[in-house]
């Protein structure tokens, strides 16, 4: 007997489609009840499949559903908006009596209220909505007939404090909602089984896997210079090629154009104007740090087709799908394989077209890195998310929030919270810790006087203080603004934003470049700095700086260039045949770097003695590095040795003598004793306390700003330094402190990834080689250590001097 | 001479900067200070933001050291002494009152925008309140923004901090003593306060900052 066809079925009929595979799949597996993890890439439908799971079952029940079913959960809430059209199409089509209806942090108070009144068939939130929601007291029967969860993009929250968010959302709803279903949608990872344990917490072993073998076409083009250095020196901001690049703009309807940072962006928008004036009304720019009416125009300019290019960082990594965008022009390494092709993604997204990539080096040894992460896509090895693991701020955050809605059982919420993959560890000292530190600020001996939150009775946790209710609420989420001044016109309107430590070295009167304008400082007050256009012709202004480190080569992409150099990969490419000549000189003088051996250079100069390490461990591992063996090679008294680091290898540079002996470099590289060595050389307190600012504003004891509510806040707003000094001082024994020691480990320092290559390294065997003159893979090592101690004029000087010097010596070596 | 201070003409005033973040006028045998917050952690805490103790009886006994150090006649807090718009708590109260009894010489609070109203500062004793104090040639306020163009004037609420070093990295900010127009702004007297960056621009601005215990000699725009 036939059966009547699904939603899903009609649907596709309709459109005369037929389903993959992976969406049959999902849809089998949703009627069994199963939760899972969808994997597939953008663009082929994904969408539909976790959606007309649920859909299906609505719309075949005997009596169409009234209460919420399904809840749709997007990192971005730019993306909201466009989610909910999709997954309303659909529904019109099908004539189906189902409502879908976001609410975000940009939903109107209005819309607000009206949902509290009645959830919809299928909402669309956030992390932090949602977090918000639970705080609400008739949520719990709302929600309890909700039948699916839906995570879109999850890789993108895993491993972030959102990602823990969100599984302790998931817990929560799941002792609402005990038949609920979790599906998770996440692109290309290298930990793909950490993403769905992760996601599906205790219950991750029922789970189901689906995967999408289907691919969209990719084609990966490099700009090969004409001219290519034999010595690549990273300083230099590689804009040779930006004529060819203006060129390159003009092939394609519309383009993206990807930068590292937002410095880069701002001088690429400026030096493409200056290479095609045309352009100037044509190409726009979008960074974090531009004002939200900015960034939104540049967005409409792409989903009209108004717009030839937008120049960009990260901050369009993720978004609405721009149509139009033909091509993606990612300029320097992307430093990984996952960002490569999430950012080849951003094109060809009209049906049959390709995904079309150009990159543009801007130094040398970018273009190997280039074919070395095609090397890696070929293979499919993509980088992997390294989890969080119980971060307690955010527990402290959850805990109230959980106990605002309803008063909560004790050792039943420790087991909901347990449940999770994040705090599957959590021990009960620090179970008892937030416990205490959420009630009355810590136990007997610790309690903070006159302090009162949660009310701990009886076993039970509630939290019913009105106002601290409230206060709490404005604080739900883990995302962190900036401190920023707000550059703004003298009418008021605003510009966006800069770091405090820039403007301040302005004078009034002074030119500088941001969001693509020039513009002038008239004067810094409050925290606003008021700007006007900049009357002065033809000067180049100041082009804004804003801290943070840059991103260091992934593991993966660095052996994958390790692999080039060891020959073991032959697939003949553009790329590195052009910088044949560089390695060329680097095996006669030296030998080329692998990551099977250590190779070890030892040369002199001017400047004294220099030792370079070749890891390829990537800048942040490698400064870490350095920094211990320059502790331990000089028994605590680093100061005469100085570091240097690239993402290929570090150098260690003293007037003294350096030796080149194996076994006393084996000894300064040794893992064990790891953690202790690098507290004493490290700064870690001062790296801390800057840490301290996300913890505590996750943990509620930094209050966000709200614009337009930030009357009668005034009271509680303090630094997180200062914080910092107090807890020091008067609870040190506080676990956040602890905590933000552990985050800047991993974060600032990359202390795993540094573990690991200290062990790898103590079983490698050294190469040790004594240079008569610097080779092209260490010279940019010797400039930087340039850059960083003299004059940016001398050391340009020197530096030319130097080049000269070896690009002689090279002609003649190749000559031979 | 008290360690670590440093002696300025001010409008024809011999001032101490203390490196503790007062001024000693010797003339007149007053000290006075700014913005010591007096209940900001205890006002944190009543809105259910953890923040422990320690601070609190930590700056009274400041003030009582730098009293007994100087033989001060009167003192002077030119605003900010409390931290709470609203009614003192119960227990601050009793502390602060005990203190008040405690103390050799008379104290005037310039009233700032942190104070409470002095409706509800009328219940301690020995603290007399104005909205600002003019003493020997020299206005006390607390707001520099509300003082007379070309009048001696020293107030508080800024909290200035001045940036050091950091032609490469990012400096340090420093606590200090700001000079700008006629006025003098002290930095802020509590532990547990922070503070902002001043502007030192235009020809009457100048910064002595407290490094390692030291007023130094002003930095001045360049």
């Amino acid at each position: 007997m036939k059966t009547a066809p699904t939603a899903a079925e009609t649907f596709f009929a309709k459109r005369q489609w037929k389903p993959h595979d992976f969406q049959l799949e999902t849809w089998q597996a949703y009627r069994e009840g199963r939760s899972g993890l969808l994997h597939a890439p953008t663009g082929l439908g994904k969408t539909l499949a976790v959606w007309m799971g649920p859909v299906n079952e609505s719309l075949g029940a005997p009596r169409i559903p009234t209460s919420c079913q399904v809840l749709w959960i997007t990192p971005l809430r730019a993306l909201a908006k466009d989610t909910a059209r999709s997954l309303q199409e659909p529904l019109d089509e099908l004539d189906a009596p189902l409502e879908v209806a976001l609410r975000t942090g940009d939903t109107s108070s209005y819309r607000k209220a009206k949902l509290r009144e009645k959830l919809p068939f299928a909402l669309v939130t956030t992390p932090e909505s949602l977090s918000l929601m639970l705080t609400y007291g008739d949520s719990r029967t709302k929600l309890s007939k909700l039948k699916c969860v839906v995570v879109d993009e999850w890789h993108e929250l895993l491993g972030t404090k959102r990602g823990v968010q969100t599984e302790l959302c998931l817990a929560r709803l799941k002792q609402w909602a005990p038949d609920l279903r979790v599906w998770g949608v996440s692109a290309t990872l290298g930990n793909l089984d950490e993403a769905k344990e992760s996601l599906h917490g205790a219950r991750h072993k029922e789970a189901a896997f689906v995967h999408s073998t289907m691919r969209k076409p990719l084609r990966v083009e490099t700009m090969i210079p004409r001219e290519i250095d034999r010595f690549p020196w990273a300083g230099h901001l590689g804009i040779r090629l930006v004529k060819r690049v203006a060129k390159a703009l003009h092939r394609a309807r519309s383009s993206l154009v990807f930068t590292n940072t937002r410095s880069q962006s701002e001088i690429w928008h400026q030096s493409l104007i200056e290479a095609d004036p045309s352009l100037k009304s044509r190409i726009a720019i979008h960074h974090g740090s531009i004002s939200r009416e900015d960034r939104l125009a540049a967005e409409q300019g792409l989903l009209e087709g108004t717009l030839l290019a937008v120049v960009c960082t990260s901050s369009l990594d993720l978004g609405i799908d721009f149509a139009p965008v033909e091509q993606v022009i990612q300029i320097g390494s992307p430093k990984g394989v996952a960002r490569l092709l999430q950012r080849a993604g951003r094109s060809g997204h009209q049906p049959g077209k390709a995904s079309r990539l150009l990159c543009i080096p801007t130094n040398a040894m970018e273009l190997l890195e280039f074919a070395a992460a095609q090397d890696a896509l070929d293979a499919r090895e993509l980088e992997s998310r390294r989890l969080q693991e119980k971060p307690l701020d955010l527990l402290v955050q959850h805990v109230a929030t959980c106990a605002i809605g309803e008063a909560l059982d004790e050792s039943d919420f420790a087991a909901e919270i347990r449940s999770t993959h994040s705090y599957r560890k959590l021990d009960d000292a620090d179970w008892q810790w937030v416990l205490g530190f959420v009630s009355n600020g810590g136990d007997a001996l610790r309690a903070y006087p006159h302090y009162r939150k949660v009310e701990r009775k009886a076993g039970k946790l509630h939290f019913t203080d009105k106002r601290m209710i409230q206060l709490h609420r404005m604080n739900i989420g883990t995302i962190t603004s900036d401190v920023a001044v707000s550059l703004r016109f003298k009418n008021g309107q605003k510009l966006g934003t800069v770091e405090e430590g820039f403007i301040t070295k302005l004078r009034p009167g002074a030119p500088f470049v941001f969001g693509g304008r020039l513009l002038e400082l008239v004067r810094v007050r409050d925290l606003i700095a008021t700007v006007q256009p900049s009357s002065k012709k033809n000067v180049k202004g100041e082009v804004v700086i804003w801290g943070g480190s840059k991103m260091p080569l992934s593991t993966e992409l660095a052996h994958a260039v390790a692999r080039r150099l060891n020959g073991q990969v032959d697939t003949p490419r553009a790329e590195v045949e052009a910088v044949s000549e560089l390695l060329d000189i680097q095996a006669r003088w030296s030998s080329v770097p692998t990551d099977s051996v250590l190779q070890v250079e030892h040369a002199l100069s001017r400047q004294g003695e220099h030792l370079f390490f070749y890891t390829f461990a990537g800048r942040l591992v490698n400064e870490g590095i350095g920094t211990l063996a320059a502790h331990r090679l000089t028994d605590g008294h680093p100061q005469s040795v100085q570091v240097t680091q690239n993402d290929y290898g570090f150098c260690l540079t003293s007037t003294g003598k350096l030796p080149l002996d194996e076994a006393r470099l084996r000894e300064i590289l040794r893992p064990e004793q790891l953690l202790d060595d690098l507290l004493k050389c490290l700064n870690t307190h001062e790296l801390a306390r800057r840490k301290f600012r996300e913890v505590a504003r996750v943990a509620g004891l930094i209050q966000q700003s709200q614009p337009g509510k930030r009357k009668g806040m005034r009271n509680i707003q303090t630094s997180a330094s200062l914080l910092y000094e107090v807890f020091t001082r008067y609870d040190p024994d506080n676990l956040l402190l602890d905590q933000s020691k552990r985050e800047i480990l991993e974060g600032q320092l990359e202390f795993t990834r540094m573990q690991e290559v200290l062990s790898a390294m103590a079983d490698k065997s050294y190469r040790l080689i004594e240079l008569e003159r610097l080779t092209p893979m260490a010279f940019p090592l010797w400039a930087e250590r340039l850059h960083s101690t003299i004059s940016t004029k001398d050391a340009l000087t020197l530096m030319e001097e130097m080049l000269a010097e070896l690009e002689r010596e090279a002609d003649k070596s190749l000559s031979q | 001479m008290i360690a670590g201070s440093l002696a300025i003409d001010f409008h024809g005033h011999e001032l101490i900067l203390h490196p503790e973040g007062a001024v000693w006028w010797p003339a007149s045998g007053s000290l006075i200070l700014s913005d010591v917050h007096f209940g900001k952690s205890a006002t944190f805490r009543a809105h259910g933001i953890p923040v422990p103790e320690g601070v609190r009886q930590e700056d009274l006994d400041r003030i009582d050291r730098l009293i007994a150090q100087l033989d001060a006649q009167s003192l002077h807090i030119v605003g900010d002494f409390l931290h709470s718009n609203a009614s003192i708590p119960a227990p601050l109260e009793e502390e602060l009152q005990g203190w008040l009894d405690r103390l050799p010489c008379e104290v005037t609070l310039i009233l700032g925008n942190h104070d409470p109203s002095p409706a509800q500062l009328r219940s301690l004793d020995g603290l007399r309140c104005l909205d600002q104090e003019e003493k020997s040639g020299i206005t006390l306020i607390h707001d520099p923004a509300d003082a007379q163009a070309g009048r001696p004037t020293i107030a508080g609420h800024l909290h200035p901090l001045c940036r050091i070093g950091g032609k490469r990295g990012p400096g340090i900010r420093v606590p200090g003593f700001y000079l700008w127009n006629s006025c003098l702004v002290l930095p802020a007297f509590g532990t547990f306060t922070s503070g902002s960056l001043v502007e030192l621009r235009g020809p009457r601005c100048a910064f002595h900052p407290i490094i390692d215990g030291k007023v130094q000699r002003a930095i001045r725009p360049k």
